[in-house]
């Protein structure tokens, strides 16, 4: 998909993997996903 | 990165044309830097909200956590009056620690999910929590669904997209 951007979001010295989606909608809000840890209980 | 609950939600908000981000916490992934046990993982939430108000000129964020992503991603609430709200899924009350739970006090509208077979967001203790926040506020129960809601993935991703245009529309 076009507006499918793989990025790395700069946090002083670390770099975070990041995939953002641009919506053509132009309102100007975005929902920010926050994932669970790995070393956190998995199934 | 592909985690099913996050994944499921990412897809719905792409086929509803909704700006999102999703990134790895700093050494997961191809994410650089160490686990700092919860400080570190907080800034890089905030990292996220700045990139998308300074570089993509986002107005409006709204904060979308699944466990551990929701006690590190919800605290961060009052971080910017750019941040609307929150979608918290399964948020580990117990598990964390209370400090996550004050820090996710706002007045700002809040959404939890809750599997009403997770055992490890305990689901017994799930009114309690929910009754300690301001309005305003929803909580959504998924029922059968324990703290993976492995086949439950579009009934969240339908709630977060309604959420978000209880917000935005």
């Amino acid at each position: 998909m076009d507006n499918i951007e793989n990025t790395f979001v700069k946090n002083d010295n670390v770099q975070l993997e990041a995939e953002y989606f641009s919506s053509n909608s132009d309102n100007n809000t975005a929902v920010l996903l926050i994932h669970p840890h790995p070393q956190f209980p998995r199934a | 990165m592909h985690n099913n609950v996050v994944s499921g939600i990412y897809k719905a908000l792409i086929r509803e044309n909704i700006s999102c981000l999703r990134f790895n916490f700093r050494a997961v992934g191809r994410s650089t830097g160490n686990h700092t046990e919860g400080s570190g993982e907080a800034s890089d939430v905030r990292a996220c909200v700045d990139f998308l108000l300074s570089i993509k000129k986002t107005k409006k964020v709204l904060l979308c956590g699944y466990s551990y992503g929701a006690a590190i991603g919800c605290s961060q609430v009052n971080y910017s009056d750019s941040i609307v709200g929150f979608c918290a899924i399964s948020f580990p009350f117990d598990f964390m620690g209370v400090e996550y739970k004050k820090l996710s006090q706002s007045e700002k509208p809040k959404l939890f999910i809750q599997g009403n077979r997770d055992n490890i967001a305990m689901y017994g203790k799930f009114e309690s929590h929910f009754n300690f926040f301001y309005e305003p506020k929803l909580s959504v129960i998924i029922d059968g669904a324990d703290h993976f809601y492995g086949g439950y993935e579009s009934k969240i991703a339908d709630e977060v997209v309604k959420f978000y245009y209880s917000l935005f529309e």
